[in-house]
């Protein structure tokens, strides 16, 4: 147990931050002390005091109900994008990377148009065309993520169809199915775990800034991207209104690295031998 | 007695000191550099176009046209005219032009230049005449007769129909006189290239950076106390007050109004108040539902907490409104403060005489700059609490205004500034021409023609009371149909250095800053 802990104690704390923000958020309305849209405007800019942990806004709410509120658009945001584009992702690159030829080249080919985009670029150029909202907001995060794991499972898929496992089942005159769902999916699945870990706090953080710049949630409801926008110009008259979210942000984008450089190196043979 | 005189001595010579010492301090110093901080700096400076407020201020700076806006007192002041008559039908300006004034580039001052300039936007045959030149559609050339220098000194110009804010939209922007060798040399690229007759002359610019003006040794009313103004372009709200707070910049209109109770405790820094020239208020689309029912543009009335408004949205800087003009211009009616009234039981009961299921959705759309955030919210929550289903709708000035013009909008929130002390540039929101690119889209009103001509009557009366009369017939009008359902009259702070002194706040609040007279004591 010490030895686990001594290999994986950063990534141990991560996970239990990241885990403590899900659960908070997840908890938000037993959690938070006051109701996040609740003004008090004779109560305005009051600093972090035993009433008001992170202190008052521009309006009076509450910064911290505000804070515990404000992950639940981001974080299912970011979650839902990184599921979809796992998914469709990886499908992606199985198909080309299983079946090869014309079909490959072309889906490649596609997916390379789309690493050209710097991710939040395309993810703006989405919004925009869809129309501003939470739902499109996780629409182009996913869609922005799609050739990364298609990639990633296309390069896994073309060294797996050569293992001498595949080939002994497909000498045993197995389906291509068989062998894709039985064979490949479970053996490419540690490095695209990792590889969805590392992408969780990208889309955290490509969720936050749109958020910013206001293309996600609705003006004024509580969400940390928006929270720090609607904060910034407070920046020298009231510092707290800004610097509570941001440092949330910060923290859970943090911890979502560390909980996967743990997950890479536990879930990596190679660097799973070096530790033992 | 000797050691009498000694004492009185000893206790008159701290009075003396006294008596002169803030006299000293209060002479007028001349020298030094000013840095004024802009929310924006165009591309260039010609007059007949529109390049943000960091343009205005260049432009007010650098030119002078016929008569200046007298934005305490109201009326127009001699600028480069000494003095006019207006003929008693008030078609007939007759100005006397002042002498021995010259352009920046050297050229003179003259009655054949000043026509020469005012021309522009009419004449095609110019070299710097550009189609569209929209900003000179202020000067009303649509309404001139002729425009003729009938000697070096004197301009006449003749009137189709009476106007009576002719002689003070001269005052304007777009009333600048350029000088007829810079129109000649570089035609239609003058706005990069300004000579103008103006307290300063551009000494450097840096398109859509910063605009450096020298003082001008000629200038008919004597050299400005400063050597130079620098006017610069910063991105945002914070730097602004970063630049501010850090001595960058001795002047700004734009840092933000919630940081005015910090800098009101600092040394180095004092805030001036504005006067009330700024019209804040949400237009309401009546062409589209539900805001096409006078009912429920009455209910949004009585439903805004004006004193939360202007307490919380816009920390204070405001004075409870009363209708489209404002209490400084002719007419205004102070009975309008009794209707933009917080009444939240009135506006429900006012849903429920329109039939209307609740709750009722609707739009409420505005800029993502300054106070405008705040406001919407603040609004957004009132309505709700009369039974409204708000939609916010945050957007860019460019796609606020795009927005606006294609009639999309259901209730905007913007303001009005007019650039001259006269309530027809408010009033004029109400045109029929122009109306359908507007935020109220008041062609659809049933009074339509009704308001328009009040427009026309307003503009065509010189005697003032009876100006005043017909503004007043104008605002109960808009107050009976509500197109605008008024916020505030914005009382807007004015940061400044305390090195600035004598600093002019009527026409600074309302965006025309005016630098002439303006001095560092360090």
């Amino acid at each position: 147990m010490a030895a686990f802990w001594r290999r994986y104690d950063i990534a141990l704390v991560g996970s239990a931050v990241f885990g403590f923000v899900l659960l908070v958020t997840v908890f938000a309305s037993l959690v938070a002390p006051y109701d996040p849209m609740a003004r008090d405007i004779k109560n305005r800019f009051a600093g972090p005091s035993a009433a008001h942990a992170f202190g008052t806004d521009q309006l009076g709410r509450d910064v911290f109900s505000r804070v515990i509120h404000g992950g639940r658009p981001i974080l299912s945001a970011s979650f839902s994008a990184v599921v979809c584009a796992l998914a469709i992702g990886a499908s992606i690159g199985i198909a080309g990377g299983y079946l090869r030829g014309w079909l490959d080249t072309a889906l490649m080919r596609l997916m390379d148009v789309m690493l050209s985009f710097p991710s939040i670029l395309l993810a703006i150029l989405i919004v925009a065309t869809l129309g501003v909202g939470l739902l499109n907001v996780t629409v182009a995060i996913g869609f922005a993520m799609v050739p990364v794991f298609a990639r990633l499972a296309r390069s896994i898929v073309i060294t797996l169809v050569f293992e001498e496992y595949v080939l002994a089942a497909r000498s045993l005159g197995a389906s291509d199915r068989h062998i894709v769902w039985k064979h490949i999916l479970p053996n490419m699945m540690p490095p695209i775990i990792v590889q969805a870990s590392a992408m969780l706090a990208v889309a955290i953080g490509t969720a936050s800034a749109l958020n910013f710049i206001g293309l996600g949630v609705e003006p004024g409801s509580p969400d940390w991207g928006m929270m720090v926008a609607e904060g910034q110009r407070l920046i020298f008259d009231a510092p707290h209104v800004p610097l509570f979210p941001g440092l949330v942000i910060t923290i859970t984008v943090l911890s979502v690295n560390y909980m996967g450089d743990g997950l890479r190196d536990h879930l990596d043979p190679k660097l799973r031998r070096q530790g033992d | 007695m000797n050691r009498r005189r000694t004492l009185s001595a000893i206790l008159l010579l701290p009075m003396l000191l006294f008596m002169l010492g803030p006299a000293t301090a209060q002479e007028p110093q001349y020298g030094g550099t000013l840095v004024f901080g802009a929310e924006s700096m165009g591309d260039s400076f010609d007059i007949g176009f529109w390049h943000g407020f960091g343009g205005v201020h260049v432009i007010d700076s650098i030119g002078e046209g016929l008569v200046r806006a007298d934005f305490e007192n109201g009326g127009a002041l001699p600028g480069l005219a000494e003095s006019w008559e207006i003929s008693d039908d008030g078609l007939v300006y007759t100005f006397h032009i002042r002498e021995g004034m010259s352009f920046h580039d050297g050229e003179p001052v003259n009655a054949a230049a000043i026509v020469r300039s005012m021309k522009r936007p009419i004449n095609p045959e110019d070299p710097s005449y550009i189609d569209g030149m929209y900003m000179y559609g202020n000067q009303g050339t649509s309404n001139w007769e002729s425009l003729e220098a009938v000697d070096e000194h004197t301009v006449v110009l003749t009137l189709m129909q009476p106007n009576a804010t002719q002689l003070l939209v001269f005052s304007r922007p777009d009333g600048v006189i350029i000088s007829p060798k810079a129109l000649d040399e570089y035609g239609t690229e003058v706005g990069l290239n300004m000579s103008a007759a103006g307290p300063f002359k551009i000494e450097r610019f840096v398109p859509g950076q910063e605009a450096v003006l020298a003082a001008n040794e000629d200038y008919w009313a004597g050299r400005p106390y400063v050597d130079r103004i620098v006017i610069r372009a910063y991105p945002d709200e914070a730097s602004i007050l970063a630049a501010l707070e850090a001595g960058e910049i001795d002047m700004t209109l734009y840092a933000p109004f919630t940081s005015v109770p910090r800098l009101q405790s600092s040394e180095s820094i004092r805030v001036e108040v504005g006067a009330p020239l700024v019209n804040l208020f949400a237009g309401a689309n009546v062409a589209m539902a539900p805001l096409d029912n006078v009912l429920i543009r009455r209910a949004i009335n009585y439903a805004l907490d004006r004193d939360v408004l202007i307490e919380a949205g816009l920390n204070g800087f405001a004075e409870r409104p009363a209708s489209l003009i404002g209490p400084l211009d002719l007419g205004f009616d102070e009975g309008g403060r009794e209707i933009s009234v917080y009444d939240p039981e009135r506006a429900r009961e006012l849903i429920a005489e329109s039939g209307m299921e609740t709750p009722i959705p609707l739009e409420v759309a505005y800029e993502n700059n300054r106070f405008w955030p705040q406001l919407a919210e603040l609004i957004a929550a009132d309505l709700e609490a009369v039974g409204f289903d708000v939609t916010l709708d945050r957007l860019d000035t460019g796609s606020f205004w795009g927005k606006v013009g294609d009639g999309q909008t259901q209730l905007s929130i913007n303001q009005r500034s007019t650039f001259v002390p006269d309530p027809h540039g408010k009033a004029i929101l109400m045109a029929r021409a122009g109306a359908e690119g507007s935020q109220t889209q008041h062609q659809a009103l049933e009074v339509a023609d009704e308001i328009d001509a009040l427009i026309t009557a307003g503009i065509s009366t010189a005697v003032a009371d009876e100006r005043a009369e017909i503004y007043k017939q104008f605002q109960a009008l808009m107050l009976e149909q509500l197109p605008y359902i008024y916020i505030g009259y914005l009382t807007p702070p004015i940061f400044v250095n305390a090195r600035v002194q004598n600093v002019e706040t009527f026409g600074t609040a309302g965006g025309r800053i005016n630098l002439r007279e303006v001095w560092l004591s360090e």
